[in-house]
This record gives structure tokens, C-alpha cells and sequence, in this order.
């Protein structure tokens, strides 16, 4: 019986190939032209992540040669009210403005996927936040959404009447992630809307008129035809947005600095990995934070993969 | 015989003296009186140095002075961005690329002394006759580590208060003199703060300085008899009943007085827009503001006048900041990188600076204000300023600095948590002693893990 089971596995597999001369070379040819992306993948990408992986179980200040001390860092990371508060504010933000990005994206991106030269010039105009560099984005909104009177929206509210003294908006602990939010959605839904354009026109006129046919309303047609034809795209702008807005810094640095001002309330958790490495100095334990933060999108990613079975539709229905 | 054995003694004598001068540094730094040879000469007969400063710093004009004066060692002056950037001083450092001598300010001197990357300077200066009670002692101290000098200052700020006559004219407030008490201050400010003209609002003094700045607010504590650390410096007390009272008086005085409390960060100054009457500011600002295009006082289209921060009472204190020079442990003639130091400290090399770059000179015994008012001739010419440098040295003798173990001038856990007090208590989320006692506790919190 078992000689028998061995057969049919020795059956199942291929026969080894026996390479030609010819083939050998070009192999050798085709892996010394990737070898640049290898050897760069290898030292600038797995070699710091690794590097990094150790530096977490060891006390690193730069200057010292890195001291193993176990998983103290980690231990000091779960008891840290710094780390805990940014963890907690960065997972709010991701659970607010990735949905909130793809809302808006999806609405402007509705109204848009009309013909017509009128619709070009549109598309462009809600495109270009998308090509302004974060940091002049965020400067720029940060004079516009000024907590004082001379900032450009309080000074309209205050001039026409609406309001009677500024709002605080990027200047305190209760408004500044607020304030975010509407910087963030503002630079996202450009480039959002552009894959959400593609995604619509992509969905088969044939099966809209035909849900028209049958009857069906603007919500229905919505609902029931496009949004499940458009799924793979809301998976991938899901997956994407949620690991950027994980790793959010550029705009909270420029608004907050190292610090996450006013009061940590843009103190995220690559700010306060910043904070650890280049303000304390503190490589080790900065690094068991990249690591605890890289754990948690690794496994939030995994998740959405996993449900995706359930709600993503392919065309020729494949999940 | 007699003349021949003189004649020969004398022969003897000019031969060892001129032996002797010729292993002398030709111009020997001021102040040196007994030397340890082994610190002060150089090991190498001949020295090449490298100094890294900010490229607005202007050591090639006195750096030639100290070439003159040390004919053997020659200084290479580069412009480096890393040398005003702690966190690529840190990899230079890790990667032993510092150079000999860098340019450094107050806030990088504990980190940078602490962990080993400048030269102790203190043998060098006890080997070269110099003694810490010739130099103005505050400013000295934003050099120093556990009691040992790092950095040698080149040059320093005090606090100092702007004024607009307009201002004060129109409502009738008397233009201020050298001399005035922080009561006098605090009435004329407080007395214009909030009143509204034609439309607009005036404040008494134009929030630009940062609170967050220790310049500011350590002299308050002082002057209440309180301070930043306790005497042994194991622990903060900014939660001290002493430090409290003067934290208090600036809270109130800024939430009554200034614009404070509508202005919040990043907004901009209403001093500069001529709608306060005063704004306190560092006269290294009032020099090199007018000098950076779309900067504060380029476009102010009225006379500016400085005068003396008012002394604070009862201790009087001032606050004052600091940019120097470090040896680093990358030198490869530490002698020589220390000789470069030493004659910084020198007459010579104070002198040469100061006329280079019109900084106040440290030495006690040198005549501050000449190279001072001459500097600031330009721009107080241009830019409609006056400045009385005289009455401004005399003040070197209250600044009060906080101890460097704090860092509270760089962006770490200290810093933050005193940031974090004051955004607290300007937004009137917490009290004075609710949101200092809450940065002491979380400063000794660090305190306590970094071994201290």
C-alpha cells in the first residue's frame, strides 16, 4: 500500500527538466539583469527591516553599540501612555478618514463619469490637490484653518457675520484631528475619484440598461449593479488607504511637529516613532514601535483579504 | 674674562630665549598664566583643522585672526547643513566623520557632551590659565555638562523688549527708559491690551516669543525663588510652590497684557502689523530678520526702539541664549582643536568675533558695547531701530540658565511636556499647577530612565 501511495506521488511530479546549454546562459543572463532590483531589494529594504528587527530587542542610542535586552522595549511599549495614546488616535484616524477618502472619492467620481469637455475640466480641477506636495498642502491649509483671527477662514466667518470669535480649528487638542480630516480629504479624493472614474466606466452599459429595463431606480442601480461590479476597486482603495493613513506623517509633522501638537493630538504613531528615534535617540525601542505598528497593518491587511472572499466580485465571478 | 663670560652668558642666553620662543605659539592667548605643555601645544608640528558652522555664521572673518596667531594650524572652514541638524551630528558621529571643531548652540550641549561627542574643554582651560570667573558665568554655563565646559560660546542673546512709539503714543503711555521696572512694564502693556481703535484691536505686547522657550519663562521661576531643578539636579520642580508663584505671574501677565490668548501658534505677530505696543524678542532676531526677505520687521513701516527687558522681581533675572564651538572627539590634533577654543576665549579671539559678528564678547574685562553698536549701526539705520548696547551689557549679570540635563531647548521628552503645559493652560484647560505639576511628574518620569 505504501509503495503504492509512493508511486502516485512519484507520478505527480514533473520530471526534472534537464536544462540545455542555451537555456542555462539565458537563465544566468535573466538573473544578472534582475540581480540590481535583488541586490537593492536585499540592502535597502530586507537588510534595514531586519536590521531593525534586532535593534528592537536592544537598547541602540547611535553612538553605543546596541545591548540586548529581550523584549523589554516591546514590554515598556504596551506600558507607555505616549504609545498607547498614539496607537489609539492613529487607529481612529484610519477608521475615520479611509472611509470618509472613499466616500467623497466615490461621490465626486459619480457626478464626474459624465462625457463631455465640461467633466474633463472638472476632473482636472479636483485632481490637482493630488499633485500639491504634502508639505505645501498642509502649510497652505495650515494659514487657511489658523485658530487666530487673521487665519483665512476665521476672518471670512468673522467678516460676513457667521461667527463671532475665531475658531480654534489646528490650534486645539479638540478640533485639530477634526481639522485633519478635511486637510486629508481634500488631498485624497483626487487621486481616489481617478480610480473610482476607471472602476465606473469599466461597468458594462449593457447591465444598466438592462437593470433600467427592469425597472430598477437610481439607488437600485447603485446598490445592486454597481457597487458590486466596482468591489474590486473598493477593495483596492480600502487595502491602500488603510495602510497609508497607518503610516501617516508628512502632513502631522508639518501641522504638529515632533510633538504632534496641540497636546498630542496629531501624535500618531510615526510621529511618535520619529520622536523616539531622532528626538530621544532611542533607536531600540523606536524600532520595536516600527515593528508593533508593521504587526498590526500585516494583520489588518490579512483581514481584509480574508472578508474580501465574501464581498469582492470579479467579472466572470470569480471571488 | 669678566666681559668675555657676560658676553658669552648673553650669547647663552639669547640663543636658549630665542629657542625657547620658537616652540611658543607666536601670539600666546590672554589670560594664560601656567600651562600644562601636554594640552597646550599642539601634538602635530603642523595642524590642519576642520570647522563646520551654519552658513550664516561668519567664522572665516575672524578664523584668519587665529591663523595669524597660530601660524602652524591652519582652519578649513565649511558651510555644513549637518552641523545645525542633531539627528545627522548623530550619524556623523556614529560614523567618527565630525570634524575637528563644530559649530553648536545651548540646547545640543547636554546630549552631545553627555554621550561622549565633544571634548571635555575644562583641562584645556585650566591649562591655559583660564579660570570660569573671568567670563560672564550664565552664559558660560549653556556650554557646560556636569560642571565641565563643552562648548565654547562665541557669542549669546539676552531678552530684550521692542517697542512701537506710535503705539504708545496713541494711547498715551510714556516711551520706556533703560532702567524700568517689570511693574512699569506690566501697567503700560496691560493698561493698551485689548482697546480697540478705528476698528482694530491693539494689544500690549505681540506674542512672538514662544513660551515654550526657556529664555522666557526660566527667569520667572528664579526671579520667585524657584527654578527648573532641584539643587542636587535629580529632579524637576517646575511643580514648586516658588516655581509656581513665577509661572503663575507670566501666565497672568501674558493672558491679561499680550496677545496671548487670540493669537495662538503659528499666527502672526500683531507687533509687526503696529497693533501692539511692545513684543519681546532676542536681538539676534532684531538683526537678522530685516536681513531674510518676506521676514517680520522688513515690512514694518514704523520706528522700532529696543530697551532692556525689565528686570523681574524680587531676584532679578534674564534670559539668555547661545551659540559656541566644540572640539569633537573626531579631532585628529585634539590640542589643536582645543588651541582654536582656548583662543576664542582669548582677548584677541574674543575681539576678533565680536568685530567680525558683533556678538557680545564673554570676558568680563572687555569692553562690550563698541563692536556691539557698530554692528548693529547697519541695521538700526536701515530699519529704524535704536539700541542701547551699554545699558544692555550691563545686564549679563542677572542671566539666569536652566540646567543643560534638561534639554529643555530641543525637541525631547522635557521640552515637550513644558510645550504641552503651556498650549494646557493657554487654552484654559488646565491650571498653572494642574499642567506644570503634570509635566514635572512626566519629566521625572524620564528623568528617572535615563538614570537621573
Amino acid at each position: 500500500m505504501a509503495s503504492a501511495v509512493l508511486l502516485r506521488r512519484d507520478q505527480r511530479v514533473p520530471r526534472r527538466h534537464r536544462l540545455s546549454r542555451q537555456e542555462r546562459r539565458r537563465l544566468r543572463e535573466g538573473y544578472l539583469f534582475i540581480s540590481p532590483v535583488l541586490l537593492g531589494l536585499v540592502i535597502w529594504v530586507f537588510g534595514p527591516m531586519f536590521l531593525s528587527l534586532y535593534y528592537s530587542f536592544t537598547s541602540y542610542n547611535v553612538l553605543q553599540a546596541p545591548k540586548f535586552i529581550g523584549l523589554a522595549n516591546y514590554r515598556e511599549l504596551f506600558n507607555d501612555p505616549e504609545f498607547v495614546h498614539s496607537f489609539k488616535i492613529t487607529l481612529i484616524y484610519a477608521a475615520t478618514s479611509v472611509p470618509g477618502s472613499l466616500v467623497i472619492g466615490l461621490l465626486i467620481a459619480l457626478l464626474l463619469n459624465k462625457p463631455g469637455r465640461t467633466m474633463r475640466f472638472y476632473r482636472t480641477i479636483f485632481y490637482i490637490p493630488s499633485v500639491i506636495p504634502v508639505v505645501a498642502g498642509t502649510e497652505l491649509w495650515g494659514t487657511m484653518l489658523s485658530g487666530s483671527k487673521y487665519g483665512v477662514v476665521n476672518y471670512i466667518l468673522m467678516s460676513a457675520g457667521l461667527i463671532k470669535s475665531p475658531m480654534l480649528f489646528f490650534s486645539s487638542p479638540n478640533t485639530a484631528f477634526w481639522s485633519l480630516l478635511i486637510l486629508v480629504f481634500w488631498g485624497s479624493a483626487g487621486a481616489s475619484m481617478i480610480i473610482w472614474l476607471a472602476a465606473l466606466q469599466s461597468v458594462p452599459k449593457d447591465l444598466i440598461e438592462a437593470s433600467q429595463v427592469d425597472g430598477a431606480g437610481v439607488l437600485r442601480r447603485f446598490a445592486s449593479v454597481i457597487v458590486p461590479l466596482i468591489t474590486p476597486t473598493i477593495f483596492f482603495n480600502l487595502v491602500l488607504g488603510m495602510i497609508g493613513a497607518l503610516q501617516t506623517f508628512a502632513t502631522n509633522f508639518v501641522l504638529g511637529g515632533d510633538s504632534g501638537s496641540p497636546l498630542g493630538s496629531l501624535d500618531f504613531v510615526n510621529i511618535f516613532i520619529y520622536r523616539q528615534a531622532f528626538g530621544n535617540f532611542e533607536m531600540g525601542y523606536a524600532s520595536a514601535a516600527a515593528w508593533v505598528m508593521f504587526a498590526v497593518i500585516l494583520v489588518l491587511t490579512l483581514l481584509v483579504f480574508r472578508t474580501s472572499r465574501r464581498w469582492v466580485f470579479y467579472v466572470g465571478g470569480g471571488r | 674674562m669678566r666681559n668675555l663670560c657676560s658676553k658669552r652668558s648673553a650669547h647663552a642666553s639669547l640663543i636658549a630665549l630665542a629657542t625657547i620662543t620658537a616652540f611658543i605659539p607666536t601670539a600666546a592667548p590672554a589670560g594664560a598664566t601656567t600651562r600644562d605643555s601636554s594640552l597646550v601645544e599642539p601634538k602635530a608640528a603642523k595642524a590642519q583643522l576642520v570647522l563646520w558652522q551654519s552658513s550664516s555664521d561668519g567664522a572665516p572673518a575672524y578664523v584668519s585672526s587665529f591663523e595669524k596667531a597660530y601660524p602652524n594650524i591652519k582652519v578649513k572652514v565649511v558651510n555644513s547643513a549637518t552641523a545645525t541638524d542633531d539627528a545627522a551630528m548623530v550619524s556623523a558621529a556614529a560614523a567618527h566623520r565630525l570634524p575637528d571643531i563644530t559649530r553648536s548652540a545651548d540646547v545640543d550641549t547636554y546630549y552631545f557632551a553627555s554621550h561622549g561627542i565633544f571634548l571635555n574643554l575644562s583641562p584645556y582651560m585650566k591649562a591655559y590659565g583660564y579660570k570660569q570667573s573671568q567670563f560672564i558665568k550664565g552664559i558660560m554655563q549653556l556650554g557646560q555638562y556636569n560642571g565641565d565646559q563643552y562648548v565654547i560660546p562665541r557669542g549669546f542673546d539676552e531678552a530684550v523688549v521692542a517697542y512701537n512709539p506710535n503705539v504708545l503714543a496713541m494711547f498715551h503711555q510714556p516711551i520706556p527708559k533703560e532702567g524700568w521696572t517689570w511693574a512699569q512694564f506690566s501697567k503700560e502693556a496691560c493698561a493698551i491690551n485689548g482697546k480697540k481703535v478705528g476698528g482694530k484691536t491693539y494689544y500690549g505686547v505681540g506674542t512672538n516669543l514662544g513660551y515654550t522657550s526657556y529664555i522666557l519663562y526660566d527667569p520667572f521661576m528664579v526671579s520667585t525663588g524657584g527654578g527648573p531643578m532641584n539643587a542636587s539636579e535629580t529632579k524637576a520642580t517646575f511643580d514648586s510652590p516658588a516655581s509656581l508663584k513665577g509661572l503663575t505671574e507670566l501666565a497672568n501677565f501674558s493672558r491679561s497684557c499680550t496677545s496671548w490668548m487670540d493669537n495662538l501658534p503659528k499666527n502672526a505677530d500683531p507687533f509687526d502689523s503696529g497693533t501692539a505696543a511692545f513684543d519681546i524678542v532676542v536681538p539676534d532676531q532684531v538683526l537678522t530678520w530685516p536681513n531674510s526677505k518676506g521676514t517680520a520687521w522688513q515690512t514694518v513701516n514704523f520706528k522700532v526702539n529696543i530697551v532692556n527687558f525689565p528686570l523681574l522681581s524680587p531676584h532679578p533675572a534674564d534670559g539668555a541664549g547661545m551659540i559656541g564651538f566644540a572640539a569633537t572627539i573626531d579631532a585628529k590634533d585634539p590640542s589643536a582643536a582645543a588651541a582654536f577654543e582656548m583662543w576664542m576665549l582669548s582677548k584677541q579671539g574674543e575681539a576678533a568675533a565680536a568685530k567680525a559678528e558683533g556678538w557680545v564678547p564673554l570676558r568680563l574685562d572687555l569692553t562690550k558695547s563698541d563692536d556691539w553698536g557698530a554692528k548693529y549701526a547697519f541695521t538700526q539705520k536701515t530699519y529704524h531701530y535704536t539700541f542701547n548696547a551699554p545699558a544692555f551689557d550691563s545686564y549679563t549679570q542677572y542671566i539666569v540658565t536652566p540646567p543643560a540635563k534638561l534639554e529643555l531647548g530641543s525637541n525631547g521628552t522635557a521640552a515637550t511636556a513644558i510645550a504641552n503645559a503651556w498650549t494646557a493652560v493657554q487654552l484654559k484647560k488646565e491650571t498653572v499647577k494642574q499642567a506644570f505639576t503634570a509635566a514635572t511628574n512626566a519629566i521625572n518620569s524620564w528623568l528617572a530612565t535615563q538614570g537621573g
